[in-house]
């Protein structure tokens, strides 16, 4: 018994039983940590990422008409506009500008678009050095929609993930005006 | 001359336009025996004839020329309605056709009794000929001293003019009158003040029909008690009814009020044409409500109870439908010209009369769906009330009736998509 | 208008169960908003007569059939009145609906989100959804005119706009057009509104049907950071202007502000002037010439030449060689600084401004024979006058607010005379009359013996009755050919027989070639008919300036500069000397006089351009070129700061705190909104004193102004807590205010019928235009774009007489000069006389003018003996 006792302390024994789990974890083919960025995590559809401006597939420009609406609902006032006159008259937006830091990504501004012009990519890695790295512009968050929702994938989004009051099967609550769009129709 | 003019329109051939012919009837008998007795007693008499006005709404008539005359502002004004916009009224152009020194005749009563010095008729613009002869007739008048500053010795003045609307059927109505003739565009004031008291420019005025007017003579030439006598007890007096639509001899008729809608449609005017069924009549212009042949023992006048309504005379234009007539139509196209005939100063006539209009039309095209029918009532419930002037209620009330009476055509539209009697899709 | 019920009782009725006492005649709606009760309408403005049309005011009111529009509705006494019951949601649930059948959704792209009526009851009342499934009515927004969108697809015909331009304004320039459906408004020019453009339909308009072009599409009133209230400052009317700021610290919007002096209304150059803050063409550095030209230099470096060039001249040639313009654009801390550097810093009583050529002299004189208190009245008494006479003055251009408190008044019943040429009120105004301007003067002299003909005056002014005694007048006989007597005898009574009468005079008098004569019947006229008197000035601030002693013979007090205890007062309270009162300064063009003949050297001049505003400016440009030292100190590079040896850059008056006095006396601040570069005059005038020695270092212009309430009699009683509140006129608790500075006796001479100023050929009358007025109107994009051309206009006859045909350019000459001009002939203008546009700092008409000094005011009257027109090749 003694022995037992003098090779138990010597070699820690307790504490080796008490950190068996741990230990039992600790050879790499046991981990179960994610090896980052070697194995890289993909967001579910629907992940609210960076911010993107939809194009307009038609004109080739931002679908955003400068409502504002964005800027005004946004909880962290995150979003600066500045809306201006293009060479037809029409309102655009001169500056767009989303400072990403300021985000709390509640997609609140997706909501309030009445014409679907920004979404929430599921793009999260884009970290920088700066702070003006993250405060992202009208042409930067067009790049972004072309990047992350090229082609049908951005459709297929639209038409699923963001479901816009502009479809046809949009069933609004009852407290909800629904706007369709700015009619512009030819003089009857 | 033993003659009296005793009716409205005392030969339905010949016209009277010369003044002596008009003596040679009867003419200025009343105005003669009026300036002898004083204003007082015209006054006592019309309130004692019980007459009504005719131009639709039929406000006692007494009461209106004592409202007048007992406002002391100055200078009054008197003016004929002249307008009859009314679809299917044309009785004022019979009046003015075959009788015109009645109306003036009328029209210098009226002068005398309120102390007013000048008159407008108001002339409907789509009656360019009676234009002319009416400017012709006031000459004549003049001349002979019937009008004119100290008419007859009276100490009253009467200078009268002629004025043309525009094609406004809303300047019928007497306030948009008086902002017509003011210059301004035609739309109705609010009331109070009334227009007795505060009209043209401001200042006391008598407007009334021209039948209103052409009745007054009558009064004062065959006595009051007499003119009581004829018609109903509440809506004394001779009434000229527009006929119109698919009977034998439309026309206007001069009747004593009260007469059954049957009386006038199958004994004066003969039936329907073709010998073909009646389906729908409208009584009194199209700001009534349409009946159907089940109540044709309607008495036009202003207090029978017909259907749940009072009153159905309305200006006395009468329409008849014959059974081959699709009611959607109707019903579209009378709400096409209400739509047309807002002045569009108040929201709900301006904009709820031309949704009227465009849900009938897809109905009569085919293209209504089950909800309209609801919605046309929503919307004809929203307008009536709620509307400035009685256009906007007119408009509610007659598609109403046409939705009450001959809802199943309606039903049938939409269901086939088509309109059963072929009209036009 | 209701004749009906005039007499005002009191009424009680019921709302919403609660009883409520009101006095009469009230309408219901405005019974129930005395009382707190909201009602929603879209029709009621409540400065116009009732509409009734939008129907969304409607009630239940106990006893009547229909639900009752309370905005048309008379409230009786006894009635009982529900505006919260189901049965009226319903209706307004309905009224909405139907507004919005026809109306675009444009709410994200409408200017008007946010602010909007529409929007706001439709939360309040309406529903969530349409169910309208036919075709909108369309029609394409019409962007033609150069400053007011209108959209007719918003519109819901509530003719607040229409409505407010022929009854508030006067103008009637656009009206309700088809019907039923296809109602909508437009202007009676077509597309283009040219109208008086005074904002006032953009402000009515309830939804974004109407909008002005400057804020177009940029910004959102959710947006807006902070609001000021301040005051406009355009001409001496003052009007009250909202100003709104976006957050990041740039000007948004300026809007009119309910304020007591213009009540909501502004003329086109408050509304759409001020687009020359953010003008690229600002100074904004302190400018040095070296070498022949200005170079951009540091404030230090500025102040320390300027300093020391003036104590170089002072110390050379003494005080009298340097002068001084102040400016009633200017506030009173800086007018206060500029007299006070020049007086005790630098020893010079040559200090005047612009003021000279309208209310220096009016108030010198009206003020002294009247009391300072009578020169004054309230601008919106206006329109209660029972008549009216405004002579040689046209309020609609020069003051336009009080011009449209004239139209109202003429719309009310008032009797209204213009005297000369107002072709701003020739659609209101009973009697014309325009005599030949040589002997206009006279038949003024004329209405006033048939006046006193009429009425004996009254009253307790000593002085006046004197001077009534032995003033010399012609009679209406003496006048006959000039003005039939039946017609100036008709006036006079009119006007003698008038309760209430307002008298309106402007530059015209001041500068009249009768000389004080004229003044002196013009002040007797507004005596005998005790008449309210309304001196239009022309700046934001003439009489701020002229209290503070801008005038050579004058200390701040306003008090004589030979008074001897305000000379006291003021040295103890500087701590340094007055120059002697036995040197009188030199007026305004005494010292452009002196400038020529080399005895004035220095010259400092603070928001004016007297290079061109002045008549003769030729003569004018020259002197200034003469000066050793010209310093100047504006907001834009005028053509009197392209002559200068040092430009310092100020600020305008939305940059800036400080105060005003407007025409009614009335004490009006403003307030810094935006920043700028440059700096604020009192400012640069601080440290100026400062370099020389004086006590200043004023670190906030509320400083300034405690100095001002110790050294004024008339300010000591306020504070400048006071003045936002706009409570305060001057005098302020009552009185007849100072006695008079005026002296008869040097008066006395004057009292002689002057000769009629001969003069062949035509007669010249210079018409100022209502959007053009000064150098910031210059720089104001907007305004550029509404302006017309300037003409020369004149009637067939006299065009006929020098073959002039329409559309010919004409070339006008004179002694000094020839300019081209385009002609314009309107049969219905008064023989013999052409009417020039007075584009003061543009087509600079005055050049062609040269002037006689007023005796006694120094008022530079202009005239020219050889004057023709020619027909241009």
């Amino acid at each position: 018994m003694e022995f037992k006792k003098i090779v138990k302390t010597i070699l820690f024994w307790e504490i080796l039983q008490g950190m068996w789990l741990t230990l039992s974890n600790l050879p790499p083919w046991n981990a179960v940590t994610r090896q980052y960025p070697k194995e890289p995590r993909y967001s579910d559809p629907g992940f609210r990422g960076l911010h993107a401006l939809v194009r307009n597939p038609d004109t080739g420009r931002e679908k955003c008409i400068a409502c504002g609406l964005c800027a005004a609902v946004c909880p962290s006032r995150c979003i600066t506009i500045h809306t201006g006159e293009d060479d037809k008259g029409e309102k655009i937006a001169e500056e767009y500008e989303v400072d990403v830091l300021r985000c709390v990504f509640c997609a609140f501004c997706v909501e309030a678009c009445p014409v679907g012009a920004i979404v929430l990519s599921e793009h999260y890695e884009y970290s920088g050095y700066s702070r003006g790295d993250f405060y992202f512009n009208k042409e930067r968050l067009l790049d972004n929609w072309d990047t992350f929702f090229p082609g049908e994938k951005g459709k297929w989004y639209m038409d699923n993930i963001w479901k816009h009051p502009n479809a046809d099967d949009y069933k609004a609550h009852d407290d909800q005006a629904v706007f369709h769009g700015i009619q512009k129709e030819e003089k009857q | 001359m033993s003659k009296l003019i005793d009716r409205i329109i005392p030969d339905p051939v010949r016209c009277i336009t010369g003044i002596s012919a008009y003596e040679a009837e009867g003419g200025f008998r009343a105005l003669k025996k009026a300036a002898r007795a004083g204003p007082d007693f015209v006054i006592e008499e019309i309130v004692r004839a019980g007459l009504r006005g005719r131009g639709g709404a039929g406000f006692p008539t007494g009461r209106k020329w004592a409202a007048v005359a007992e406002d002391t502002a100055t200078p009054k004004y008197i003016i004929c309605n002249a307008d009859e916009g009314e679809p299917g009224t044309f009785k004022d152009r019979l009046i003015l056709e075959k009788n015109p020194f009645l109306l003036i005749e009328g029209m210098a009563l009226a002068a005398f009794t309120v102390k007013a010095g000048v008159g407008y008729i108001y002339l409907r613009g789509e009656y360019p000929a009676l234009f002319h002869l009416l400017e012709d007739v006031i000459a004549q008048c003049r001349k002979k001293g019937y009008i004119g500053p100290d008419f007859m010795g009276t100490g009253a003045d009467l200078e009268l003019y002629v004025h043309r609307g525009a094609g406004a059927y809303i300047c019928g109505e007497e306030t948009a009158m008086i902002e017509s003739l003011e210059g301004k565009r035609g739309q109705p004031r609010s009331r109070p003040p009334y227009t007795v008291n505060y009209g043209y420019m401001g200042k006391p005025t008598l407007a009334s029909n021209v039948e209103t007017f052409a009745n007054v003579p009558i009064i004062l030439n065959i006595g009051a008690e007499s003119y009581s006598k004829i018609g109903s007890p509440e809506s004394p007096g001779p009434k000229l009814f527009s006929v119109s639509g698919d009977v034998v001899r439309p026309g206007v008729y001069e009747l004593p009020m009260g007469v059954p809608l049957s009386e006038i449609i199958y004994e004066h005017c003969g039936g329907i044409k073709g010998g073909r069924a009646l389906k729908a009549v409208i009584p009194g212009g199209v700001s009534t409500a349409v009946l159907r042949s089940d109540d044709l023992a309607c008495r036009m006048d202003f207090t029978s109870k017909c259907e749940g309504s009072m009153g159905i005379i309305g200006s006395g234009a009468v329409i008849v439908f014959d059974e081959e007539t699709c009611m959607v139509h109707t019903a579209y196209r009378i709400a096409k010209f209400f739509a047309h005939e807002s002045c569009g100063k108040c929201t709900p006539c301006r904009e709820g009369t031309d949704w009227i209009r465009a849900i009938l039309l897809r109905m009569e095209q085919g293209l209504g769906v089950e909800d309209d029918i609801r919605l046309l009532r929503e919307v004809c419930g929203n307008i009536a009330g709620n509307s400035f002037c009685a256009l906007g209620d007119s408009a509610a009330i007659s598609t109403i009736g046409f939705l009450d009476k001959f809802g199943d055509e309606f039903e049938a539209h939409i269901k086939g998509k088509t309109c059963p009697f072929g009209g036009p899709v | 208008m209701n004749n009906m019920n005039n007499m005002k009782n009191m009424i009680t009725l019921t709302i919403n169960g609660k009883k409520f006492e009101v006095k009469g005649p009230v309408k219901v709606l405005e019974a129930a908003l005395q009382n707190n009760i909201h009602i929603p309408t879209m029709c009621y403005y409540p400065k116009i007569e009732s509409f009734g049309g939008c129907r969304m005011c409607l009630v239940r009111v106990e006893g009547m059939y229909r639900l009752q529009a309370s905005c048309s509705l008379n409230a009786e006494d006894g009635m009982v009145v529900e505006t919260e019951t189901p049965e009226i949601h319903v209706a307004r649930k309905a009224m909405l609906e139907f507004m919005l059948i026809n109306h675009p959704l444009d709410c994200p792209t409408c200017d008007k989100a946010g602010e909007c009526d529409l929007q706001d009851f439709s939360v309040l009342y309406g529903a969530a959804e349409g169910r309208f499934h036919e075709r909108k009515r369309t029609e394409p927004e019409s962007t033609k005119d150069p400053l007011i969108v209108r959209n007719m697809e918003r519109c819901i015909m509530c003719t607040k706009c229409t409505r407010v331009c022929a009854e508030l304004q006067g103008a009637s320039a656009i009206n309700v057009i088809g019907r039923g459906k296809h109602t909508s408004i437009e202007p009676f020019s077509g597309s283009k509104f040219d109208c008086e453009y005074c904002g006032a339909c953009i402000i009515a308009c309830p939804v974004g049907s109407l909008m002005s072009k400057l804020h177009r599409h940029n910004y959102r009133p959710w947006d807006t950071g902070e609001q000021f209230d301040s005051t406009c400052s355009y001409c001496g009317v003052g009007c009250g202007i909202h100003m709104q700021i976006r957050e990041d610290g740039t000007l948004q919007r300026l809007i009119p502000a309910e304020s007591e002096v213009n009540q909501g209304l502004l003329c086109a150059r408050g509304f759409f002037g001020y687009e020359y803050i953010s003008s690229p063409s600002r100074l904004t550095s302190p400018l040095i010439r070296k070498d022949g030209k200005l170079v951009p230099v540091s404030w230090q470096e500025a102040l320390k030449y300027v300093a020391s060039r003036l104590k170089e001249i002072r110390d050379a040639s003494g005080g009298k060689s340097l002068a001084a313009l102040a400016s009633p654009k200017c506030t009173i801390e800086d007018n206060y600084l500029l007299q006070k550097l020049m007086r005790a810093g630098l020893g010079s009583n040559n200090i005047d401004s612009s003021a000279r050529m309208g209310l220096a002299g009016l108030r010198r004189i009206v003020g002294g024979l009247l009391g300072h208190a009578r020169t004054v009245s309230y601008v919106s008494e206006m329109a209660q006058s029972d008549a009216v006479l405004t002579v040689c003055s046209d309020p609609v251009t020069e003051a336009p607010v009080l011009g449209v408190r004239v139209r109202n008044a003429y719309d009310s019943g008032a009797a209204v005379i213009t005297f000369g040429h107002a072709p701003g009120l020739r659609h209101h105004r009973s009697v014309t009359m325009q005599p030949r301007l040589k002997e206009q003067w006279h038949v003024l002299g004329a209405l006033l013996s048939a006046v006193l003909e009429i009425k004996k005056p009254s009253g307790s002014r000593e002085m006046m009755q004197e001077l009534l005694g032995t003033l010399m007048l012609p009679t209406p006989e003496d006048m006959d050919d000039a003005m039939p007597r039946e017609v100036v005898r008709k006036v006079a009574e009119t006007l003698a027989t008038s309760a209430n009468v307002s008298l309106v005079a402007g530059r015209e008098l001041a500068c009249s070639l009768a000389g004080p004569w004229s003044i002196m019947v013009f002040a007797a006229l507004a005596h005998v008919l005790e008449a309210k008197v309304y001196l239009i000035s022309e700046g934001p601030n003439e009489h701020g300036l002229l209290d503070m002693g801008c005038e050579p013979d004058m200390l701040p007090g306003p008090a004589p500069m030979t008074d001897a205890g305000a000379r006291r007062m003021i040295e103890g309270l500087w701590d340094a000397r007055l120059p002697s009162e036995k040197e009188k300064g030199l007026s305004l063009m005494e010292i452009f006089e002196a400038a020529g003949a080399g005895d004035v050297k220095g010259l400092y001049v603070m928001g004016e351009n007297p290079a061109r505003s002045l008549p003769d400016s030729g003569f004018v440009t020259d002197a200034l070129a003469k000066l050793d030292l010209l310093v100047v100190q504006d907001i834009f590079m005028t053509e009197t700061a392209e002559l200068a040896h040092v430009v310092l850059p100020a600020k305008t008056w939305i940059e800036r705190k400080g105060t005003y006095i407007n025409m009614e006396r009335r004490l009006l601040g403003i307030d810094a909104g935006v920043g700028a570069e440059g700096k604020e005059d009192w400012s640069i005038l601080s440290e100026l004193c400062e370099a020389l020695g004086l006590k200043a270092g004023y670190k906030r212009s509320d400083d300034v102004f405690s100095e001002v309430m110790k050294v004024s009699p008339y300010y000591c009683e306020l504070h400048a807590s006071n003045i936002r509140g706009e409570t305060c006129k001057w005098p302020a608790e009552g009185g007849d205010g100072h006695e008079a500075i005026l002296d008869l006796k040097a008066l006395r001479p004057y009292l002689d019928i002057p000769p009629v100023v001969e003069g062949d050929g035509f007669d010249i009358v210079l018409e100022k235009p209502l959007f053009l007025n000064g150098t910031t109107a210059l720089h104001s994009d907007a305004l550029l774009r509404i302006s017309k051309e300037p003409l020369a206009r004149m009637n067939t006859a006299l065009a006929d007489s020098y073959k002039i045909r329409p559309g010919d350019t004409l070339r006008f000459f004179s002694e000094r000069g020839e300019i081209e001009i385009k002609a314009h002939i309107d049969p219905y203008l008064p023989d013999n006389t052409v009417y020039l546009t007075d584009t003061q700092e543009s087509a600079g008409i005055l050049k062609y003018f040269r002037y006689n000094k007023m005796p006694f005011t120094n008022a530079p009257c202009k005239y020219t003996q050889k004057t023709g027109l020619k027909r241009g090749e």
